[in-house]
């Protein structure tokens, strides 16, 4: 079915991640044709960013054009204590999809979200991605935190930090007073890991872990052209590449390793996506990272790099991956390695305890990953409602929103090797079996077969292994 | 031999019977007659309690509070004398002139020297609320200074307290040492309180009064406030910490006698008692995190923990009046002496309804 009236096209948000599904682009890796209308969306497609139903997704005007509540503050002072309560310490996608999972699951108990932030709802990748779409931070936020707590029946704790957690108490210790928890779930999420280096200090030096840190940012770059150096080319490291050039400014890219995005994708092809990079104006440096750093009086900072290469500009950004927050947890004995350490009913060392998202390892792997988290929220939700679910841990396809040469990844083990197979796209096989892939440029289009094939392959192998 | 004093004072139990025995038989002197406790304030001294925060104690700020809380569990006006001298120590630790470091810290620091914190002023001049009230021009050697300054605590003729001010020449804030017994300066009594009479409290006047450099602690105070905000404001928890468990103590000192009807009451001493636990805990985990920490998401923190400090001292002195009944209303009995003391903590800057303006500043975004 064709359209004539493109210009009736409409656009619709994803709740949960933000991907904007338009109506003139379809999604053909998904199966839908450009050009088909949100209405023609078959009930088993899914968001290719989060893997939610169409039936989480809201005409992108409604999402935006919701009025923010006048700045008064309506905060009760009084301290939720439902001995009952199930109690969240997290305000971030994790928290607020098991909110919402806690809530689907059963309509009556009363949940507690504790948020050192204020809390709004907003899709984390976009923290990149805005600049790139012209939008300011806050356009980003989905639900104001006050809105979104109505939502979802949650007795919001705003701007109030979890200090301790008392095991022994069955209390959340926060500035404000204890909070009382029949069962706890942390969702505390990930910090950037922080550089170390010599020079003045490393003050200037930022990283872009919250809409905070993001409005800071934007705050100093929008409105020019600024010379940014992004020290780290992992996912987020690459995004903001990609991201901030899009948006106009300079960029330049270091990473330790051999390639970009080294835990991931073979070195082939990485150098296709620096390429990608290169042609679009970023400089890309491998196998090198930041010596030195200094400022000047006037703000600007000039760094040093292994190699020997100075860079002169306004900003660095530091993206050298994600560092699990357990303090908390470990501080209140639960086991924790990289993470802190769940099951498949993704319950902590205590059995009371629950956690989620990017802060916790299940089975010896961290996935920081949205539609990891989705997952496992539902888990949780199932658990606590006394229903039995599990999470498996099995990977997802990682789709790299890089647009000037975009990327997708089945992640893979150690073991194995990468097969170049045909233009932008690389096979991983342990012995005769595909274990995952990787496809760059116009080949990614392809995911949705390659997925398919690797399925096939995966349950070929099963029978033939018994 | 100093140091085996301080080690044995560590321990709670010890600390405890020493003010038991040279404080609590004063507090109705302290509290009627406004009897300033200055044997007791050096003793202490000695005993290394105001040393337990500074870079020489490792900055222990729990263990500071700890011993104020003990404090005020007995006397709140004592307390808060502790919390002057305690804050004077930690500004002096951080004193931008190493000569004003060198010269103080350690008399200071053992209870030798006394002094105050006039900083109430300067904290609000930084937070836009108030004008500096006093004023210096720079002359060789040091400054002079003019202007009159209200309410200053633990002070006496021989006492020091460290003040802001407002250098005319360069518009700059100025933080510095005032020797109560330099010349040009006068301590004024100022109008009788509801409580905290003992306090050695006073309105200086500054007449033409020299203040020589080894006793500036900044010369630019802007930078120098932010740093010191965190551990100046924890630091008084040791007056809620304490208040509300002399008030605990009361409630269950009268559930012997008068159980089968203050069960009827709305506050018991076991709720509160989990809550004064809480709020313990709290400040023992922001305590790890003050040194070496300005920033703004610290500080929102703790004016929230000392909201909360206030909140329930004022509870906790009502509650307690209600559980004791007509004997908590003699003229000496430590229920409404409490009653008194816990409006102080609510009021003293920064007072709840400053905080509550300040959080909604910074909980603005």
């Amino acid at each position: 079915m064709t359209d004539d009236n493109a210009a009736s096209f409409r656009q619709y948000i994803c709740l949960v991640c933000g991907y904007i599904y338009d109506e003139a682009d379809g999604d053909p890796d998904g199966g839908l044709p450009p050009g088909t209308r949100y209405e023609d969306i078959p009930d088993d497609w899914v968001c290719p960013d989060c893997g939610v139903s169409k039936a989480d997704f809201v005409p992108l005007e409604e999402a935006t054009k919701t009025p923010a509540p006048a700045a008064v503050n309506h905060r009760s002072r009084a301290l939720p204590t439902d001995p009952s309560q199930v109690v969240i310490i997290g305000g971030g996608m994790a928290g607020w999809a098991a909110a919402e999972a806690i809530r689907r699951e059963d309509p009556h108990r009363t949940v507690v979200l504790i948020t050192a932030d204020a809390g709004h709802h907003y899709p984390k990748p976009r923290l990149s991605s805005a600049a790139g779409e012209g939008l300011s931070p806050d356009e980003i936020i989905l639900r104001k935190a006050t809105e979104q707590a109505a939502k979802h029946g949650v007795a919001l704790l705003s701007h109030t930090r979890a200090l301790r957690i008392d095991r022994s108490r069955q209390r959340v210790i926060t500035a404000r007073g204890g909070v009382p928890y029949h069962r706890l779930v942390i969702a505390m999420g990930a910090e950037q890991r922080r550089l170390s280096l010599a020079g003045n200090g490393d003050e200037p030096i930022r990283t872009i872990n919250s809409l905070e840190d993001y409005r800071a940012l934007r705050s100093e770059i929008d409105g020019r052209k600024a010379s940014i150096l992004i020290v780290g080319g992992g996912l987020i490291g690459s995004e903001f590449a990609n991201d901030l050039t899009v948006a106009g400014h300079q960029i330049t890219l270091v990473e330790r390793a051999e390639h970009l995005l080294s835990a991931l994708l073979p070195a082939a092809a990485a150098h296709s996506l620096e390429s990608g990079f290169t042609e679009n104006g970023v400089i890309v440096y491998t196998r090198n990272s930041l010596q030195s750093l200094a400022s000047s009086s006037d703000g600007q900072l000039k760094a040093i790099l292994t190699n020997g290469e100075t860079w002169e500009g306004d900003l660095v950004i530091s993206a050298l991956g994600l560092e699990p927050n357990t303090h908390l947890a470990r501080q209140a004995g639960l086991e924790a390695r990289q993470g802190l350490v769940v099951d498949d009913q993704m319950r902590t060392s205590d059995r009371y305890i629950f956690a989620l998202g990017d802060c916790v390892e299940h089975r010896g792997v961290i996935r920081p990953y949205v539609r990891a988290l989705r997952r496992q929220a539902s888990v949780i939700g199932a658990t606590l409602a006394g229903g039995t679910a599990g999470y498996d841990g099995t990977p997802d396809t990682i789709i790299i929103k890089t647009s000037l040469h975009p990327v997708a990844v089945y992640p893979v083990s150690l073991q194995g090797e990468w097969v170049a197979v045909q233009e932008g796209r690389w096979n991983h096989y342990i012995g005769d079996r595909l274990t995952g892939f990787a496809l760059t440029g116009r080949a990614v289009a392809e995911t949705k077969r390659v997925e398919k094939e690797l399925r096939e392959s995966a349950s070929h192998s099963v029978d033939v292994n018994g | 031999m100093a140091i085996s004093v301080a080690e044995t004072t560590r321990s709670t139990t010890n600390f405890r019977a020493l003010v038991a025995g040279s404080l609590e038989p004063m507090v109705v002197d302290i509290d009627r007659s406004g009897h300033y406790p200055e044997g007791f304030m050096r003793l202490i001294g000695e005993h290394g309690i105001y040393n337990r925060h500074t870079t020489e104690g490792g900055h222990d700020f729990a263990g500071a509070i700890d011993a104020m809380s003990e404090v005020s569990r007995v006397c709140m006006s004592t307390g808060f004398c502790v919390w002057c001298h305690d804050a004077l120590t930690w500004y002096l630790d951080n004193a931008e002139v190493p000569e004003t470091r060198e010269k103080w810290l350690g008399v200071v620091g053992n209870g030798q020297q006394l002094g105050g914190t006039g900083l109430s002023n300067g904290m609000k001049n930084v937070a836009a609320i108030e004008a500096l009230k006093i004023h210096v021009r720079p002359v060789d050697g040091g400054y002079i200074a003019n202007g009159t300054l209200p309410w200053v605590s633990n002070l006496a003729p021989d006492h020091v307290f460290a003040a802001v001010f407002n250098n005319e020449s360069s518009g700059h804030r100025v933080m510095a040492l005032v020797d109560c017994a330099a010349p040009g300066f006068e301590l004024k009594q100022c109008a009788e309180f509801v409580a905290l009479e003992g306090s050695g409290t006073y309105a200086c006047h500054f007449d033409e009064v020299f203040i020589p450099t080894d006793q500036v602690i900044s010369h630019d105070a802007g930078g120098f406030l932010p740093r010191i905000r965190a551990g100046f404001v924890l630091l008084q928890m040791g007056m809620p910490l304490g208040v509300i468990e002399g008030c605990i103590e009361i409630m269950e000192s009268m559930a012997k006698t008068h159980a089968h009807v203050n069960g009827y009451l709305d506050e018991q001493p076991e709720a509160l008692r989990e809550e004064l636990n809480d709020l313990r805990v709290a400040v023992h985990a922001l305590a790890d995190e003050v040194p070496g920490n300005a920033s703004n998401r610290l500080f929102r923190d703790i004016l929230q923990v000392r909201e909360q400090g206030s909140t329930l001292s004022l509870r906790a002195s009502q509650a307690a009046m209600l559980h004791a009944g007509a004997r908590g209303y003699l003229a000496d009995a430590p229920a409404q002496r409490k009653l008194r003391e816990s409006y102080f903590v609510a009021i003293v800057t920064p007072a709840i309804k400053h905080i509550r303006k300040e959080l909604a500043r910074l909980e603005a975004a």
